[in-house]
């Protein structure tokens, strides 16, 4: 996974990094095979075949294809088998082109095949899954698709689950995404390009939107940064995000990851231009705001009433995943007269045989959770138990009876861990569990006053940021009041006439007026078709 | 960085420029000379300030949002354009200076009682050079969450103290003389007249014939803030105990007190004003470096910030070592450097461009 040139940010353009010129093909059959397999070298996967077929030509062909790339029943019964029978009734004086065509449009029953001039464009089809037909005396290639390797079943989303809503996910294949996205948006704006980013990966990446919905300035950005990475590989989404995405050095994300195909669409619905890589179920979503994290699909899933109050839920999850310890170390060393003396007695004597100071043991308690946390994700599911038991019974009851956490800190560090899981997107749930560790260092030794300082610092960070363009705190600042309808709650679907604009293109109208269910009789309106 | 702020953010930083300090310090000034009858001593100051924002308004609509120096320099000479911008640097540094220490003696008297003035004068600084560096247009959004956030304060202060509240303490009114009154509202309007630092935001504006507008709800918001909290504090405390607390807003808070488990809510609204405050401070800092940047001429003002910020820190540190000083010039050395700066200045610059397009057009109109 070595970048070869990872330092190039998006504000360079065009890239320059030396492509070799590509290699047309030769007129030889045999000088086109020995040069490929010169290039794939000893690969035992890649399958070379010879053969002649007496009505098409005297002279020889050869397939090339990589086993376990193609469907081999596919290959078998859409190139072998028309070729290598005679299907036609043998052609006297045939020459190689007439040869070349008629297997071009009358012998291949098969959906996509590409002409080839060149090496290297031959190449990278025979990655893709293409079957190779090489003709001798031809400077040209046919490529039939013959694309079919081994792949994940789609299956429900492991890390955005929800009660209700649809249970599928986005698979690794790149094709399935876009399938499952147009099966979503039949429209005939939905418009998805592809590009191929990393020299060694040739990973392929569908930029899709809805054309006249997404920003034109927002699409031209994305395209700007996609061309300009020069990487040698794509793994993963992420390896995109880092490469595009605003701010440089900053904690919080600018771009959404999302699993599902439903939340992808509902982004592009709303203008934003998602972002599918081939290899990862991770699609991405981009230009995000602050608040667009704290969305979950099931939002609009459920009656809103509920959707608003977990959102806010949400929202003061966050704070209290970010703020509690630090609260806690500055209320306890600092300010022991916001307690009511009754707390504050029962947590002095908590605190009486604690040997650490808060910050101590707040910081000894929050990285044991987060050894938890990291052991949990990578130990092989069976030891799973083992550290439940480990986690709740030793680190937690035993801590606390032998004395060397209080009670107190427990909860706090409980609370504070479980509030992180609130937050629908991971992204952002990671970004404060660092921020959370500045906190409890800046409330040890500033008190409150540190704690707002901190926040103040984070609130201009944040005001400043920007994700393509679109004020990372907007709509709330700078405040468009019409736009808030869907940001701390949610107000019924009925209501949310317009689309956000996310950037400098125009709001759209997304639903018809008067959409709000009401007795057949107040209906009586000229345009009433509506009237049950 | 620095991009145009609409209206209403423009109106909000007015607010941000005036309040957070005067609705801490100026309960007691006021309360000292006319008791209950604080209510009425914030009239004639908020009178004096929509004087005050017109005046400034209308400079801005002449010049039309340029620079105000540079306007200056291209209407009168370079030499006049300095000297003023060397004075107003001069006021500026000055008035940062005591903000700031004004920020850092509230801090070491009520949050950090043991660290040391420089440190924390130290930290303000440097959050609020990020803050400037930033740009105004982050800076306005920053105050428009902080404004916002009050809609969550206001209730919380209001059902706390209701039961607090003796509509009593109000009465008698107009038990003082006017000479009083007069004595009460001058230190107020020295506030008010703060509003002057919109000459050097209206580069910033997006609509500069706007700006009487700007000054003149961010000031009607001030003063129904300041009655607010005039009002409010009186009811609670009353006219004798206001004299005695130096914070009376927060001493209120205090009182504060929801079932029998949360109480001395002061410390929650210290750490919003806290927010508030860093705010006036930038805005201050920002205008520092704003009219270093035209009397100079230096293209960009970033390098200076950083600099600006030291000499404001050094002057806090060692002009105003003591409180006793600095509130003494709040009372009485603030009002004449204030009315001159803010008033007087921005006045004599209208005049003699009124009496110069009145010469000009009586000239047109000869030939």
């Amino acid at each position: 996974m070595n970048k070869k040139s990872s330092a190039q940010g998006p504000g360079q353009d065009a890239p320059t990094h030396s492509v070799p010129a590509p290699q047309p093909l030769s007129v030889s059959l045999e000088a086109n095979v020995q040069e490929i397999s010169k290039r794939i070298g000893e690969s035992s996967d890649v399958v070379f075949r010879h053969f002649t077929n007496e009505s098409l030509s005297s002279s020889p062909l050869a397939f090339i294809y990589i086993d376990g790339l193609v469907n081999s029943e596919m290959v078998n019964q859409t190139v072998l088998q028309p070729l290598m029978e005679t299907v036609v009734p043998k052609i006297p004086d045939i020459t190689a082109t007439d040869a070349y065509n008629l297997v071009k449009d009358q012998m291949l029953p098969i959906g996509s095949v590409k002409e080839g001039k060149t090496l290297e464009s031959l190449l990278g089809m025979l990655f893709d899954g293409y079957t190779l037909i090489l003709f001798n005396g031809m400077t040209t290639a046919l490529a039939a698709d013959t694309a079919g390797w081994e792949k994940r079943s789609i299956n429900e989303p492991t890390s955005q689950g929800v009660i209700r809503g649809p249970k599928e996910g986005f698979t690794e294949n790149l094709r399935t995404g876009t399938a499952m996205l147009r099966r979503r948006l039949k429209t005939s704006d939905l418009r998805i390009e592809e590009y191929k980013i990393g020299e060694r990966t040739q990973t392929g990446v569908a930029l899709v939107y809805l054309e006249g919905i997404a920003s034109a300035e927002v699409l031209k950005e994305i395209r700007r940064r996609l061309n300009a990475i020069q990487t040698d590989s794509i793994l993963e989404s992420n390896y995109i995000e880092e490469f595009i995405q605003d701010g440089g050095l900053t904690p919080f994300p600018t771009i959404q990851n999302t699993e599902r195909p439903d939340a992808l669409a509902g982004g592009i619905l709303e203008g934003q231009v998602g972002i599918i890589i081939d290899g990862t179920p991770f699609a991405l979503l981009a230009p995000s705001t602050f608040f667009n994290f704290f969305q979950s699909s099931e939002d609009y899933y459920q009656r809103y009433d509920i959707s608003s109050f977990l959102r806010l839920i949400r929202y003061s999850a966050f704070f209290v995943s970010m703020l509690l310890p630090a609260l806690y170390i500055a209320v306890t060393t600092f300010h022991q007269e916001m307690l009511p003396t009754t707390l504050l007695v029962s947590l002095a004597a908590q605190r009486e045989g604690v040997p650490f100071p808060a910050l101590a043991e707040a910081l000894l308690m929050e990285l044991t959770f987060d050894v938890l946390r990291e052991a949990g994700v990578r130990m092989p599911r069976t030891i799973g138990p083992a550290i439940s038991i480990v986690g709740a019974l030793v680190l937690g009851q035993s801590a606390v009876q032998a004395g060397l956490v209080s009670a107190a800190m427990v909860i706090v560090v409980s609370f504070t861990a479980i509030s992180n899981f609130v937050i629908p997107s991971l992204a952002i749930a990671n970004s404060i569990r660092l921020i959370r560790f500045i906190m409890m260092l800046i409330a040890a030794t500033l008190g409150l006053f540190g704690i707002m300082s901190f926040l103040m610092v984070l609130l201009i960070h944040m005001a400043g940021l920007r994700s393509f363009g679109v004020p990372y705190l907007s709509p709330v600042a700078p405040m468009t009041p019409r736009y808030l309808k869907d940001i701390f709650i949610r107000v019924p679907l009925w209501d949310m006439t317009i689309r956000p604009k996310t950037n400098l293109g125009k709001e759209t109208r997304r639903q018809g007026k008067h959409q709000k269910p009401e007795p057949a009789k107040k209906l009586q309106k000229p345009e009433g078709e509506n009237t049950p | 960085m620095n991009g145009k702020i609409g209206t209403t953010q423009a109106a909000m930083l007015v607010v941000t420029t005036v309040l957070p300090t005067a609705i801490v310090i100026l309960p007691q000034i006021i309360g000292e000379y006319v008791e209950q009858d604080s209510v009425i001593a914030i009239i004639p100051p908020t009178l004096a300030g929509l004087g005050i924002a017109f005046v400034i308004g209308s400079v801005i609509r002449f010049s039309n949002g340029a620079p105000f120096l540079d306007w200056i320099r291209e209407k009168s000479s370079p030499v006049i354009s300095v000297l003023l911008g060397l004075l107003l640097l001069l006021f500026y540094l000055d008035t940062s200076s005591t903000i700031l220490r004004e920020f850092v003696n509230f801090v070491k008297d009520n949050v950090l009682l043991k660290t040391p003035v420089a440190v924390i004068a130290t930290l303000i600084l440097l959050i609020s050079i990020y803050m400037v560096r930033k740009g105004i247009e982050v800076m306005a959004r920053v105050n428009s969450l902080v404004i916002l956030l009050f809609l969550f304060f206001v209730p919380l202060y209001l059902s706390g103290l209701w039961g607090e509240m003796n509509i009593h303490r109000l009465l008698p009114l107009f038990d003082h003389s006017a000479a009083s009154l007069l004595l009460a509202s001058l230190t107020p309007s020295t506030w008010m007249s703060e509003v002057a630092v919109l000459l050097f935001l209206a580069p910033y504006l997006r609509s500069p014939q706007k700006a009487r507008l700007i000054g003149y709800l961010g000031l009607l918001f001030v003063s129904l803030m300041m009655l607010f909290s005039i009002i409010t504090i009186l009811m609670v405390l009353g006219p004798q105990y206001i004299k005695l607390t130096t914070y009376p807003g927060f001493s209120a808070a205090s009182i504060i007190q929801i079932g029998r488990f949360i109480e001395n809510l002061d410390v929650l609204f210290i750490s919003y004003w806290v927010m508030a405050i860093y705010l006036k401070f930038a805005i201050f800092l920002f205008a520092t470096v704003e009219c270093f940047k035209q009397t100079f001429r230096v293209s960009s003002s970033r390098p200076f910030i950083a600099a600006l910020g030291l000499v404001i820190v050094m002057e806090c540190l060692y002009t105003w070592k003591d409180q006793a000083e600095l509130n003494l010039y709040n009372k009485e050395g603030r009002f004449l450097v204030f009315i001159l700066f803010n008033a007087i200045l921005p006045l004599a610059v209208l005049l003699v461009v009124k009496l110069r397009r009145s010469r000009h057009k009586r000239k047109e109109c000869e030939t």
